[in-house]
Parts: C-alpha cells; structure tokens; sequence
C-alpha cells in the first residue's frame, strides 16, 4: 500500500479503530466516514498487522464490495493481550534510534559521565552515524536525548559543582528476576490485568519473556487502548490536581455526528464494571458543584493543570462517600436522588435453590439483604439511581417477587418489560 | 515519564537485539525482524539496518560494518542494555501493595523488593481503581493455606508434574484426586483462581471424567503427587483442556442504546455480528463455552426486551420459560 506507515506518532486515531473493529465487528468502510477513505484503509492494514491472528475480515452480507473487519478473541483463550502491539508502533526519528544506542554504549563503559565527556566519546565513536543534514550533532542536542531519559529513568542525572552528569539507571528486568524469586511469574500475571497491564508486558519484553502462564477470563482486552490517558489521570491524583480533557459522546446521544464537549475535572478513581466492560473518571465539577463519571473510552487530550486542587481531600472524602449510594456508576438526577430506598423481593427456594441465596449475598453490592419469609429474600437499596438497579435485577427474571420504592418510573419500566419480553417469547400464546 | 514511546517499541527491540549478537548475516537480522515484527516491519527498518552499496543511503543508521566474509559486525562495544524506566519501577511500586502479590513472592522477598523500591513513588494508588459490580465472595488470596495451593499448582503446572490434590466439591463432597494441571485461570469478575486438569488414574471416574476444573479456593490440600512422573499422560493431545463450546443467536435492537451496550459487555465473547441495514438491527452469533450457558442467559435476559434470544431453540425456551414465571408473579396467570 503506497505511503502507508507503520508506525504512528500517536493513538487517538488509531485507538478509535482499533476499538470499532474489536467491540463492533459489523462495520464496513461507510461507517468510518467521519475520516478519509485513505485513513479508514491505514488503520484497517495497522489492524490487520498488529492483531494478525486475530483479526478477520469478511464481505457485508448486502454487498460484494463492502469490506467488515472484525476481531474475535475470547480472552480466555490467549496468552497475551492482541491489542498491546499498538504501543509498539511510537515512530521516531532516524537521530533518535542513532543517539539511543549510541549513548547506552558510551554509559555502559563508564560510572557516570558529564554531557562534554558524553558528546566527545559520542562523536569519537559514532563520527559517521550521527550526521544531521551535514551537521554532526552537536551537545544541545545530546544533552536533550540525556535529559529525555532522565525523565524517563533511563539514565540518571546527577548534578556535581556546575556539571550535570549521567549514568545508566540500576537494574534491567532480567537482573530483578535474578534477584527477586517469583518476580517474573508475578510481572507475568500482572501483565494481563487490567491495571496498566501493557506496562507488565513492557518488563517481560525487555527481559525476552512472555506470560506463559496465565489464561484471563471475562477480560476486557479493550481496556488497554485507554491505558495512556489513564496514566495521565493517575498521574493528576497523584498529584491531587485538576485536569482537562475532551470527550465525544456516542450519536445516539446527541444526533447526528459525534460531539466533542471539553471538562476541567477534579480527579479521584477510576469506577470499573467488570461485567459491562466500561470504565470511568469519578471526578468533581467545580462549575456544578458535582460529582460526575466520564468514560474512559470516549476520552481523550487529558491535560494536567498546575497546581493542587483546592480542598482536594474533603471533595475526595466526600466523593468516596457518595459512593455508598451509588449501585454502579450513576450519581442519579434532580427526581432521582431523594427517592425512597427500593424494596425487592426474590423468591429462592431454600430446600434447593442455595445457589440463588449465595448469589444475591456475593452480587448485592450496597444493598442489604434479609429473609423476610420462607424462600422470600429481601434487598434494600438506598441508591441516587433507582434505574441503575434494572439491569442487574432482570437477571433474576424467574423469581423477582415485587419491586417497591424508589420512583415510579423504575417499576413501571420494570413491569413494562417484562409484558413486553412475555409477548416476545410466546408467552401469551401458551 | 511517556507510555506510548518508541523506547518500548518494537524497532527500538529489534535494533537491540541484532546489536547484541554483534556479529551475524542478513539473514540473521530477518529472523529476528520476522521473529519480532509484523509483515511490514521488514520493509520499514531492514534498510536501516542492513548496509547496502556504499555509498550507504542516507537513511541507514550504521549500526554495522559488513566484514569481508559478508558478515555484520556491531559498531557498538557494548551490549545495549535496557535499563528499568521510571514507569517501570511505578508499575512494580504499585503492584507491591496488590494483594495478590503474595501468591508469587515470599514475605521476605517482598519486604527486599520494597526496600529496593523504597524511593519509588508507586503509579496509581491501591483505591485508583473501584471495581463497582465484581463479586463479593472471591477467592481469600490472604490466607497461608491458598497461597500454599496456589503455589504447588502453579509449580505443577509450570513442570508439567502431577499433583495430589483433595477439595471440597459444589455439592458439598469432598473429593481427591491426582491431577496434571493443564491451565491456569484468573476472573476479574469472580475474583477466582481456577485450574484446569487431567485426572489421572486407573479409577472409574479418573476414566469416566478426565477433565476437570478446581476453583483454587476450594482446595483443602495439595502436594505434589508420588511417583509423578510415571503417570504422566503421553499423547499431546491429552495435555489440552478439550473446551466444548456452543453458538447462541440473539437480536440486539437499537432502543436504549442497546447495541453499543451489549456489543461492549459481550467484548470478551467470540462473535460474529451482522447489521440489517434498514432497521439497524444486529444479529449476533456468539461463541460460548457450554459451562457458562447459565450465566450468558441471566446476562442476556438483563437486557429486558431489547434484544431477543433467537437460537439455539432449547436456550431460547430456557429464557421463555423465566420470563413466563416472571409474568406469573407480577399479573397472574394472564393479564
């Protein structure tokens, strides 16, 4: 494919693919065309090379020529998260690979040196390597390279007297393993949790290992596409500072195209549904005066502001709090926040059904649960959004004796959902 | 401190590892290039990497002079060494106060690791991430006795030896058996270490039921088996979990933004989707393991009416049969 490139200067475009392609899987080339058709070929070609076992692509069903990449994996078959390759594929300039290896050669040779000694033993050694259009590199440009992977740990900067001098940081992967019995085999679970797990991936590449080990199940590999703006939230909290970033919401939501609305945030977790496959920013609206989650996978451009947000520990006390009300992620609305608790009966037969009992008491999360009568169970919640309730308690259709409290409308849609799935399923034709 | 940087990448990997060998052949560089990169990995660096004619490109980077054998030689002295980043050390930091760390490292060797990492600060904080909907009744990884399991089956497992284990079953049985671990898996959402394995044994039911899996936490004991090695299974096939698996169609409606939806909280699944293009609805094909049926059906019946459950036909009257209950205890028998 002319002019194609296989590596990237950066993930937002890609990331978006990549996750249309994974968590769709029926899109054909029309539905991407926010972007160029030449993009959509790219990123479709990056796809193909990055999750080359993984990835399929079949025609539309209505169309010959219509194309539909899809990626179906099951995590509980796979060894090594598919979608980590994208962090593989930073470019970079010819100088930048040149001086890389150039100065780790030079450091390796020496306790510590300072930038002179450095750029001399460079241009010594690597005369014919480091020309910049008929110009040798010159010491700015290696003290940049030096400062670069000072902040990235690489090497360390130590100032003596007016010098800064440099030497190579402690420690490759290999010699912690060699130090620390079991370390590898934890950096290779690690490395397929959800927890910045590329960064596991990171030390076992640098030591030539893989995880061998480990199978993830209910995994949502996806996550990984968002570990970059992660890192810069964690990087906030642990700051205690406010950012900013961009969100674009889905079109469903605001018609039309997608739109893209920009958020000054106090920061304070990061909410996972283990079982809906999202996460989100828990975060403060100073403009609002509220708590309020944004998607992880809809988020981009996070930006740090300088300085710690005011009274960062009360809203962060406060916000740990709220959660307490909270049965996924839904700080609730005006009509639903002071609603009464909701009462929900489950009918479990307790002669043989103990596994209905053990999973309402593992999947209840803030409500409480009593035994109100034989083979009758109920959980009360005292939540900001009654509605978040529906979805998880649909999952004991069969046995949801009565739905009380909250607001109205929860138990209407309740009820209207189940006459609804009753005709769908046959069931008026008994 | 940057995540996405070229220093992790694969280019960075491949360079390193051919400037390790110091001297090597073209073809050399082509393994590793193959062994590393993707199809075309090869077309974007081996002309950086390899010398051509003198006089050489300007886009070669000059890491090795050819000798007049043919043969590559580094410019380099040394090895390149990658050191840990900072990122790195957060990440190790960090993980120091997961509890499930234990599981792989020793007190001691936890408290030497923390001691190292004592300057460092950790990445994200233990309460960063909150996991809203995870089970509450996952696997007590803080306790000696799992541990102690845990170890001997990931040491089973990692030697391909057997393993004598007794747990107590579902039902409430105790049950022991010598088995070869065949595979290790982790739920997020269950919070649960489980094995896969091959029972081993002349008895009737090591025969009748060769596979098995055993929840770590349910394990009462474990040791490594006698004579191990003389039990062990010979055909490679017999060291695969056989899987048996089924494909469930559902419809998945637009309404409630159900199509987004399901198509992310079912990520983890195989699945084959197709989009009528005038209603826009989906047809949805997924892979299923036949021992999660249950739990793919209460997942699906949380959808309510958005999305409808066409096949398979018993899995479908599975649903139909809930759903009739369901409506017996709001309105009766009929409305």
């Amino acid at each position: 494919m002319a002019g194609f490139k296989e590596l990237i200067g950066s993930l937002e475009k890609t990331r978006a693919y990549f996750r249309d392609f994974f968590v769709y899987g029926f899109k054909t080339d029309e539905d991407f065309s926010q972007r160029s058709k030449r993009t959509y070929e790219d990123e479709k070609r990056r796809a193909e090379l990055l999750l080359k076992d993984h990835i399929t692509t079949t025609k539309a069903p209505d169309s010959s020529f219509k194309k539909i990449v899809s990626v179906p994996v099951d995590s509980g078959d796979i060894l090594e998260n598919p979608f980590y390759g994208i962090y593989f594929a930073k470019s970079f300039t010819d100088n930048d690979i040149k001086l890389h290896f150039a100065i780790l050669d030079i450091l390796s040779g020496y306790e510590s040196l300072d930038t002179a000694e450095i750029t001399d033993r460079v241009s010594e050694r690597f005369d014919d390597l480091l020309w910049d259009n008929d110009n040798f590199v010159g010491q700015s440009t290696i003290r940049g390279k030096l400062n670069e992977y000072a902040d990235e740990g690489l090497v360390i900067a130590e100032k003596h007297g007016s010098k800064m001098f440099y030497r190579l940081a402690p420690h490759t992967a290999d010699e912690l393993f060699g130090q620390f019995e079991g370390l590898d085999d934890a950096v290779k679970f690690f490395s397929e949790t959800q927890e910045f797990g590329i960064v596991g991936n990171f030390i076992l590449k640098a030591a030539g290992l893989k995880n061998d080990l480990f199978y993830m199940k209910h995994s949502y590999i996806i996550h990984t596409l968002e570990d970059e703006v992660l890192a810069d939230i964690a990087e906030a909290i642990g700051k205690k500072c406010a950012v900013t970033f961009e969100i674009s919401g889905s079109r469903k939501n605001f018609g039309g195209e997608p739109k893209t609305m920009k958020h000054t945030a106090i920061p304070f977790m990061i909410l996972v549904s283990a079982q809906t496959g999202r996460r989100y920013l828990l975060w403060y609206d100073e403009r609002l005066k509220r708590f309020m989650t944004s998607r992880l996978d809809q988020m981009k451009k996070v930006r740090l502001e300088k300085g710690m947000a005011e009274n960062y520990d009360e809203l962060a006390a406060a916000a740990r709090r709220s959660l307490e009300k909270v049965f996924g992620v839904n700080f609730g609305s005006q009509e639903t926040r002071n609603s009464s608790p909701v009462k929900i009966k489950i009918f479990a037969d307790e002669q043989t059904e103990g596994f209905i009992v053990e999973r309402i008491m593992r999947e209840k999360r803030c409500g409480t649960v009593e035994r109100t009568a034989e083979n009758e169970y109920t959980i009360t919640f005292d939540v900001f959004d009654p509605y978040e309730l529906l979805g998880w308690l649909k999952t004991f259709i069969g046995r949801i004796i009565s739905f009380e409290g909250g607001v109205q409308g929860a138990a209407d849609r309740l009820q209207d959902d189940i006459r609804r799935m009753y005709e769908m399923y046959g069931g008026g034709t008994e | 401190m940057k995540l996405f940087n070229e220093i992790y990448g694969t280019y960075y990997r491949i360079a390193a590892e051919a400037i390790e060998k110091k001297r090597l052949t073209d073809k050399d560089i082509y393994r590793i290039i193959e062994e590393y990169g993707t199809d075309e990995t090869r077309v974007g660096i081996s002309p950086k990497l390899i010398p051509g004619k003198e006089p050489q490109k300007p886009t070669y980077w000059g890491f090795f002079r050819r000798g007049d054998d043919g043969t590559l030689e580094s410019v380099f002295e040394n090895a390149p060494k990658r050191q840990l980043t900072t990122l790195e050390r957060r990440w190790l930091k960090a993980k120091l106060s997961d509890r499930r760390i234990r599981l792989f490292l020793s007190d001691e060797t936890l408290e030497r690791l923390g001691s190292e990492l004592e300057d460092v600060q950790p990445l994200y904080a233990p309460d960063f991430f909150r996991c809203c909907d995870r089970f509450s009744d996952g696997d007590d990884m803080s306790d000696p006795e799992y541990i102690k399991h845990f170890r001997i089956c990931l040491k089973a497992y990692k030697e391909k030896r057997l393993v004598y284990i007794r747990y107590l079953s579902g039902h409430g049985n105790m049950i022991s058996m010598v088995v070869l671990p065949l595979k290790i898996e982790y739920s997020y959402k269950n919070d649960k270490f489980r094995i896969y394995c091959r029972q081993i044994g002349s008895r009737k039911k090591a025969k009748a039921f060769p596979y098995i899996t055993v929840n770590i936490g349910r394990i009462v004991s474990a040791e490594p088996a006698r004579n191990a090695d003389a039990v062990m299974p010979a055909k490679d096939e017999q060291m695969v979990f056989p899987e048996q698996t089924e494909t469930i169609v559902v419809k998945v409606t637009e309404e409630r933004n159900s199509v987004e939806r399901f198509m992310l909280e079912f990520a983890s699944y195989p699945k084959k989707t197709v989009r009528d293009a005038k209603t826009r609805e989906c047809t949805v094909s997924i892979e299923c393991r036949c021992a999660d049926e249950t739990e793919l059906l209460i997942r699906l019946l949380g959808f309510g009416p958005t999305i409808e459950i066409l096949s398979p036909p018993e899995f479908r009257e599975k649903a139909a049969q809930r759903v009739r209950r369901q409506y017996e205890l709001f309105f009766g028998s009929k409305e």
